[in-house]
């Protein structure tokens, strides 16, 4: 019965994605795999959102609750059914004979990566240290109680371990399980823990197949599948994976706006910054960071632009202030980043740098931590340097080296041991910036096949050319 | 919803032949098979890795994993004391210096708190900070017999670390009010 309640949720989360989907894009075609891919990561914002808002709003989650919202869901999708446009995909392999063939390999490593994300969320019991500490005493809290009036949980400074005022997406998702099931279950409430990793996939897929083929999608989703990193933290029930999740999707959306200006696309890569904002700390200054590079392009192009830019922001806002209001009267007592940031906390602590730079810079080649993925990105970086011309691709950058910088900063001002600390965290920290790191490893390889292209193009013309006259 | 209509977009076509398009599939294959060698090794590697490994077995044979196991017997000793009440915490012998001490200690109070709630643990007054297990053994702000039972603590659980390193657990009830010890 368990399953049947967890499954039934499951549902409701897809169901709202694509109800959300439906109403941005009405009836505007798109590949099928972009389509699911941000669905679903729209459907895990939305759900966790509306339950933390009404939460807000003094109303305790419930089967109603979420009933309420898988009906919002159905009616949305059945009006927008009818004007649907995606292109689904086509049953035969892609290329020509035996060429085609190999995409299957990276698939079932993929398909593999998915059976190990969902034997460890749904057979373990709640084990990793923050997924307890944080996220699981979180979600007890708000299972038992709105958030209006105030928890005492709240304003107890001796529970200020569990980061009191970190974000409540991900536990309100967890409540979420637990009153479908109708009881805290640990298992149960990661039920839907396995959505990250499909929405990931889908989106690393379409990205690198829309630009190199459907091998290389296949493959690149592989290179961030068999991360272990990621599989080490997608089934325990932090926060950081889904982050990662909501970050991919945000970039991809704020790339797809650099190219092509478009409101639709603009909301929804405020509506993920807004959900990263909602995830965790870190996701304030993801969030931030994407308003920046809004900001920037707006300005750069300010004729074209400006509406749809400051329509994300807009968005992003939107979705955060609640919490940010809410989370104001909450002491700041667990990591006063706030107040630690100023010129003469930064320059007491300008020698952490060093063991910064060090400890991140030594993740780009900790094999054991993120297999070749990051050595990729360096390749794909070095060959494909010319992306660097375009636009788009700049916007990319500053929206990965913002936030590495944040975070460098971050480090710079904490108030715990500096060398515990990265050893606790850098590895988690650097998954974080995957979502830019993965578009960027597409866009150079973009621009090198662009290169190669342009060359072979210009070569058989100057010689095919000649021979003709 | 905004209209998309009047806005433009700036993806350029490309500017290249069939031709050209044909022979650029050759880079794009070249491309992918970087990524799939990198996937391959990345899927490798990660199958060799003993915890991985052993995180998985344990989760497809539903034994618990053994970095939970410390928790079950945690949870155990929650449970049978504080099955339906809020519960005191009390540490004796504990020395904020030693790291074994710390490890225990937040170990016990950090998990006790996850495990019991919406039933408490209480070990500090609600203003007293605790971030860390030296906070948690340093201060010894640990209420008395009056505040506990204000807050409906009849049981103050004491973790007494002995000479031997050995931890004794010890239950207080409190009787009437004002009252305590063991």
């Amino acid at each position: 019965m368990i399953g049947v309640l967890c499954a039934l949720y499951i549902l409701v989360i897809v169901a709202a994605g694509v109800a959300a989907w439906g109403t941005i894009q009405r009836d505007r075609s798109e590949d099928w795999a972009v389509m699911l891919g941000t669905a679903i990561a729209l459907g895990l914002g939305a759900v966790g959102t509306a339950l933390m808002f009404a939460s807000l709003l003094g109303i305790a989650v419930s089967r109603v609750t979420i009933g309420a919202i898988a009906l919002i869901a159905v009616l949305a999708i059945a009006w927008w059914w009818g004007r649907a446009r995606i292109d689904w995909p086509k049953l035969q392999p892609p290329g020509n004979g035996l060429l085609g063939w190999p995409w299957l390999l990276p698939v079932a490593g993929i398909v593999f990566g998915g059976v190990y994300w969902c034997a460890t969320a749904w057979g373990l019991p709640l084990w990793e240290w923050d997924a307890f500490v944080i996220w699981g005493l979180k979600a007890k809290v708000v299972y038992h109680e709105p958030l209006v009036p105030r928890p005492d949980y709240f304003t107890d400074k001796s529970l200020s371990f569990s980061h009191l005022n970190y974000p409540l997406l991900t536990p309100f998702l967890t409540v979420g399980a637990w009153k479908m099931v109708g009881a805290v279950h640990e298992q149960a409430g990661r039920a839907h823990l396995p959505l990250y990793y499909v929405s990931m996939m889908l989106l690393t897929f379409a990205l690198a197949r829309g630009a190199l083929g459907t091998l290389a999608g296949a493959s690149l989703g592989l290179v961030v599948a068999a991360c272990p990193v990621m599989l080490l933290y997608g089934g325990v029930g932090g926060a950081d994976v889904p982050l990662t999740a909501f970050h991919l999707a945000g970039a991809f959306w704020t790339w797809r706006w650099l190219q092509s200006g478009t409101a639709r696309d603009a909301i929804l890569a405020g509506i993920f910054a807004g959900f990263c904002a909602l995830t965790k700390q870190e996701g304030l200054a993801i969030a931030f960071v994407q308003s920046v590079v809004f900001g920037a392009f707006a300005v750069m192009s300010i004729r074209t632009r400006w509406k749809s830019a400051m329509l994300a922001i807009l968005i992003a806002l939107a979705i955060s202030l609640p919490w940010l209001v809410y989370r104001a009267g909450i002491p700041d007592t667990a990591v006063p980043y706030a107040s630690r940031l100023n010129v003469s906390t930064i320059v007491d602590n300008i020698g952490r740098l060093k063991p910064i730079l060090l400890a991140m810079g030594g993740q780009l080649i900790a094999f054991d931590i993120f297999g070749a993925f990051w050595l990729v990105w360096i390749l794909a970086v070095l060959a494909g340097f010319h992306g660097f011309a375009r636009k788009e691709n700049l916007g990319l950058w500053v929206l990965f080296l913002g936030q590495v910088g944040v975070k460098i900063l971050a480090y710079v001002i904490t108030t715990w041991d500096i060398e515990d600390h990265l050893q606790n965290s850098v590895s988690r920290v650097m998954m974080h910036t995957m979502g830019a790191a993965i578009l960027l490893t597409v866009a150079h390889s973009s621009a090198l096949a662009d290169r190669v292209r342009a060359f072979q193009h210009a070569r058989a013309t100057r010689f095919g050319g000649g021979s003709l006259q | 919803m905004p209209d998309d209509s009047s806005e433009q977009s700036v993806v350029p076509p490309s500017p290249l032949p069939p031709s050209a398009g044909e022979r650029a599939d050759s880079v794009q294959w070249i491309v992918a098979s970087v990524f799939l060698l990198a996937g391959v090794i990345s899927a490798a590697y990660s199958i060799g890795q003993p915890m991985l490994r052993e995180i998985f077995s344990e989760a497809a044979t539903g034994k618990p994993v053994k970095r939970a196991v410390g928790w079950s017997g945690l949870d155990r000793e929650w449970g049978k004391h504080g099955k339906d009440e809020n519960l005191g915490l009390r540490f004796v012998g504990f020395d904020a210096r030693n790291p074994s001490h710390r490890n225990a200690s937040q170990e016990v109070y950090f998990r006790g708190t996850y495990f019991l709630w919406p039933r408490r643990l209480y070990t500090a007054r609600s203003d007293y900070v605790i971030n860390s297990a030296t906070e948690l053994i340093a201060a010894r702000q640990y209420p008395d017999g009056d505040w506990f039972l204000e807050r409906g603590v009849t049981k103050v659980v004491t973790f007494v670390l002995l000479e031997n390193g050995q931890v004794q657990i010890f239950l207080d009830v409190h009787q009437k009010p004002g009252g305590g010890g063991r």
